[in-house]
């Protein structure tokens, strides 16, 4: 038996909330979070970033990949009390469904002042002139709905969306 | 008669001086002595080719004939061999540690680094997903941490446990079965660890890592272990040791070639070395190697040429001391033998002076005694020129067929010792290609030997030829050799007897017989009969039939062969047989030969076959001058030997006798030898006119007045001092001293007889 160096670290304490940061990358399965420790939970804007720089060594080897075009340092996230918009340099509708899922889930699940959960967020996309959504995160363990605010003003968004699996149209 | 063949006897001489001439140099030059004789400054003196001949081949490597094991077991002794195996075990070792290093350093590379990828890689996983696991997890979060875990190291194909103390194992945990001694360490150290483990035949890598929480890197309760198999490794590993394998073969067989290229390197110059080493042992000093090179072959080739050459600069100088003491002691008997001929021709008068009873008996006993003496002197001496002449190569042999058991029987007859010895000899012929002269000598020489030291009866017994080899041997019944003694008999004045300070014979006889019997190419033994009975000679001749390198000199010499078996009589038998005597019978002029000790006896009868006189060759004369074969005869054929001798020498009182007119006369050619030798038994000599003209010898003009005087018989005595030179001009010449003392000598015998 051989002694192998330093051991492995990352748990939380007990009770506290499980991860600082919570990035959305692809895997073959379909979009999936990754938590990344940190001091302070992350903005939105930090979150996003993180994002845009792609999964790091562990998360590749689990098969993440990030349909995102590389946008590093030219987004911006704008968060207010329970929305948030990001604006990016390109045509957002231009970016596929993959893409905008990561970044509205990211952002969404960044720390936004207010207090909401990242489902009772919307996040609008903006870019070249172009907006899209706003939209809202349903969920890491599938394609996320992406409902616009005005098709579902409801605050109970969430169950309309678990039943039509279906992209939603862009207003 | 006798004087013409003593003509013949002489020019046979002559002839058979120039053949050894020739023999001699071919022989040298056969021995690759040619240049070193050109040093010693005597190339009128060359060794016995055959002794240093034989003695150069007794040095001859005989190793050339061992095939089969033994050769196989030398070769594999040999230096290559070693060379080889030597190679070979220094690349088997050199690859088999490198081989074994690099297996281990591979192995532990291949090892390490597949285990610190998949630490690191553990680790790196647990620290991405350690901060989505809840705490404390339920036992679904921990499969679903292992799950994923399991899943991330898909590449490595890892199994993956998590446990959270509190937490209940499920059944998946029995798979990686962390012993105990891991779990330690993680969870009670804290201190990541790994083993490798052989389950069901194949190794394992078991890692153990455990968490510490995020915020205050504390050990937590949870801990994580991998099973990952190291089969892939184990296998490289194991490509390693074939690999190894199966280039260690090659490389010996590669090996294999430098190593033959180095043995060849090594090799060559030493067989060169064994080779040069060889020649130089047969006499080839002059051989020399070549050096290549400046390694310590090179030098031992530089030392080797040294060896030789200084080798070669002494082996020269003691030749030329060597062939300088051979030349004095002929020089030497040769001088004498001309003041003894004139001693024993004035002796002779005297005898027959006492035996007339003219004298008072003191003074004839005195005579006596001093004729008895002067013989002696006179045996010696030609015994000694006889040696001179072994010595330096100037014997040749005249074989031709003989009876052998006749030609003894000749022997014994012309000493008349039928009586005192039994011959055993075979009555159907046994025939063989011989000197019947030489074989004469021998015989005699041992039968006297025999008769005087021995004890009578003396048997001389000719075995039936065997395998080719003639068998004679000559046994006596008396006390037999000392064995001390044994070993000597064949030297020189060797005296079995040395209280016995006087011998009466010249102490050669038996040195000549063996030097007669080398001649043919046979053996003579000494032995003592095995029953005590005596001495037993053995001679041992090669039975030669059919000659064809001889056949020339045997066509040469057989017309004078049948000329003279006639019934030659005692020419050869020396200068003191029988100068004064009355037409000297051939059995009465040796009255007791066979008393001496060695005493060569002279040979009678079977006389060397007197060649046909042929002319010299030009460049021979002082190659066979002074060592000529002119003693054998006893004849004063001495002419050009004292020619050329005269030639550096004052003329003393001695040469005033027997100096020839001119000095240095080299031989005219003529008289081809047909013409002359044919006709000469037949042609009893016309008055000495006709071989007078040819002496050159002082003697014969002193006999010429002899003969006048004393009448032919005096001058057949005459005539054996005459010189060989049958076509010299006769000259005046002035009277020399003895010649006066004979004169005087027959003037008082006239005197007396008036």
């Amino acid at each position: 038996m051989i002694d192998a160096g330093e051991p492995a670290t990352g748990l939380k304490s007990d009770g506290q909330a499980p991860a600082d940061v919570q990035l959305f990358f692809l895997a073959s399965t379909g979009l999936r979070a990754a938590a990344r420790s940190a001091e302070h939970p992350a903005t939105p804007q930090r979150a996003v970033d993180l994002l845009l720089a792609g999964p790091n060594t562990a998360e590749r080897q689990r098969g993440l990949t990030t349909a995102l075009p590389d946008l590093r340092d030219r987004v911006t996230v704008t968060p207010q009390d329970d929305s948030i918009t990001i604006t990016v340099p390109t045509d957002p509708e231009r970016l596929d469904q993959p893409a905008l899922s990561q970044l509205v889930c990211t952002a969404a699940n960044g720390q936004v002042p207010g207090g909401r959960s990242p489902e009772e967020i919307s996040v609008t996309v903006r870019g070249k002139g172009v907006e899209v959504g706003p939209l809202v995160c349903g969920g890491n363990n599938a394609y996320p709905y992406l409902t616009p605010r005005s098709a579902a003003p409801s605050p109970a968004p969430s169950a309309a969306q678990r039943t039509t699996p279906e992209p939603s149209p862009r207003s | 008669m006798t004087r013409t063949r003593g003509q013949a006897e002489t020019r046979g001489q002559a002839e058979t001086r120039d053949r050894i001439g020739i023999e001699d140099l071919a022989a040298t030059g056969a021995h690759g002595r040619a240049g070193t004789r050109g040093r010693t400054g005597a190339p009128d003196r060359t060794e016995s080719p055959d002794r240093s001949g034989a003695s150069g081949r007794a040095g001859t490597p005989r190793r050339t004939g061992a095939p089969g094991r033994a050769g196989l077991r030398q070769l594999l002794r040999g230096l290559r061999a070693r060379l080889v195996v030597a190679f070979l075990l220094v690349a088997a070792v050199s690859a088999l540690t490198t081989a074994a290093l690099t297996y281990r350093e591979a192995r532990n590379a291949i090892l390490e680094r597949s285990q610190d990828t998949a630490i690191n890689d553990l680790r790196a996983q647990i620290n991405s997903l350690a901060p989505d696991l809840p705490v404390p997890p339920s036992r679904a979060d921990l499969d679903e941490f292992a799950r994923q875990l399991d899943r991330s190291g898909k590449a490595r194909d890892w199994d993956v446990e998590a446990d959270y103390e509190g937490v209940p194992d499920n059944d998946s945990d029995a798979d990686v079965a962390v012993p105990e001694e891991l779990r330690n360490s993680v969870e009670q150290r804290h201190v990541p660890a790994f083993q490798r483990v052989e389950r069901g035949g194949e190794p394992w890598l078991l890692i153990g890592m455990p968490v510490t929480r995020a915020h205050d890197r504390a050990p937590s309760k949870l801990s994580v272990y991998a099973r990952l198999p190291l089969r892939a490794e184990e296998a490289n590993v194991e490509e390693l040791v074939s690999a190894a394998q199966r280039g260690a073969l090659p490389v010996l067989a590669l090996a294999l070639i430098p190593a033959l290229l180095a043995a060849r390197g090594v090799l060559r110059p030493v067989r060169k070395l064994r080779q040069a080493a060889g020649r130089i042992a047969q006499g080839k000093l002059d051989t020399r190697l070549e050096v290549k090179g400046e390694d310590e072959l090179a030098e031992l080739s530089l030392t080797f040429n040294d060896m030789a050459a200084h080798l070669e600069e002494n082996v020269a100088e003691l030749r030329r001391l060597e062939a300088n003491s051979r030349r004095f002691a002929a020089d030497v008997s040769h001088e004498l033998r001309t003041p003894l001929a004139a001693m024993t021709a004035v002796t002779d008068v005297l005898d027959e002076d006492a035996e007339a009873g003219t004298l008072d008996p003191d003074t004839a006993s005195a005579v006596r005694l001093i004729s008895q003496e002067t013989g002696k002197l006179a045996r010696m001496v030609e015994d000694l020129m006889e040696v001179s002449r072994f010595d330096a190569g100037a014997a040749a042999l005249h074989a031709y067929e003989v009876d052998v058991a006749e030609a003894i029987r000749k022997t014994l007859q012309a000493r008349a010792w039928q009586d005192r010895v039994a011959a055993e000899l075979p009555p159907a012929g046994v025939r063989a290609r011989l000197d019947a002269r030489r074989l004469d000598v021998v015989v005699a020489n041992l039968v006297g030997n025999a008769l005087h030291h021995g004890g009578e009866p003396v048997t001389v017994r000719l075995r039936t030829p065997v395998d080719g080899r003639l068998l004679i041997e000559v046994a006596d019944r008396g006390p037999g050799i000392d064995p001390e003694v044994l070993p000597h008999v064949f030297d020189r004045f060797y005296k079995a007897d040395s209280a016995r300070a006087r011998s009466e014979g010249s102490g050669l006889g038996l040195a000549i017989a063996i030097e007669n019997v080398r001649l043919h190419g046979g053996t003579l033994r000494a032995a003592n009969a095995p029953d005590g009975g005596g001495a037993v000679f053995t001679i041992d001749l090669p039975l030669r039939r059919d000659e064809t390198d001889e056949a020339e000199e045997a066509d040469e010499s057989s017309e004078a062969d049948k000329a003279e078996e006639t019934g030659k009589a005692d020419e050869t038998d020396g200068m003191h047989t029988a100068v004064c005597e009355p037409e000297a019978p051939v059995e009465v002029n040796e009255p007791a030969p066979s008393h001496h000790l060695n005493e060569p006896a002279a040979p009678h009868q079977l006389d060397d076959p007197a060649t046909p006189h042929q002319p010299n060759e030009p460049a021979a004369p002082h190659a066979t001058g002074p060592t000529s074969a002119e003693g054998i005869t006893g004849s004063t054929d001495s002419t050009d030997s004292t020619d050329s001798r005269s030639e550096t020498r004052p003329r003393g009182d001695t040469h005033e006798t027997a100096t020839p007119p001119a000095a240095g006369d080299p031989h005219p050619t003529s008289k081809p030898p047909a013409t002359d030798a044919p006709t000469r038994p037949a042609n009893p000599p016309p008055p000495a006119r006709r071989s007078h003209d040819r002496l050159r010898f002082e003697g014969a003009h002193r006999f010429e007045g002899a003969h006048r005087f004393e009448g032919a018989h005096r001058f057949e005595g005459a005539h054996r001092f005459e010189g060989a030179h049958p076509d010299r001009e006769p000259r005046p010449r002035p009277l020399p001293r003895p010649r006066r003392v004979v004169d005087r000598c027959a003037r008082r015998l006239r005197h007396r007889a008036q």
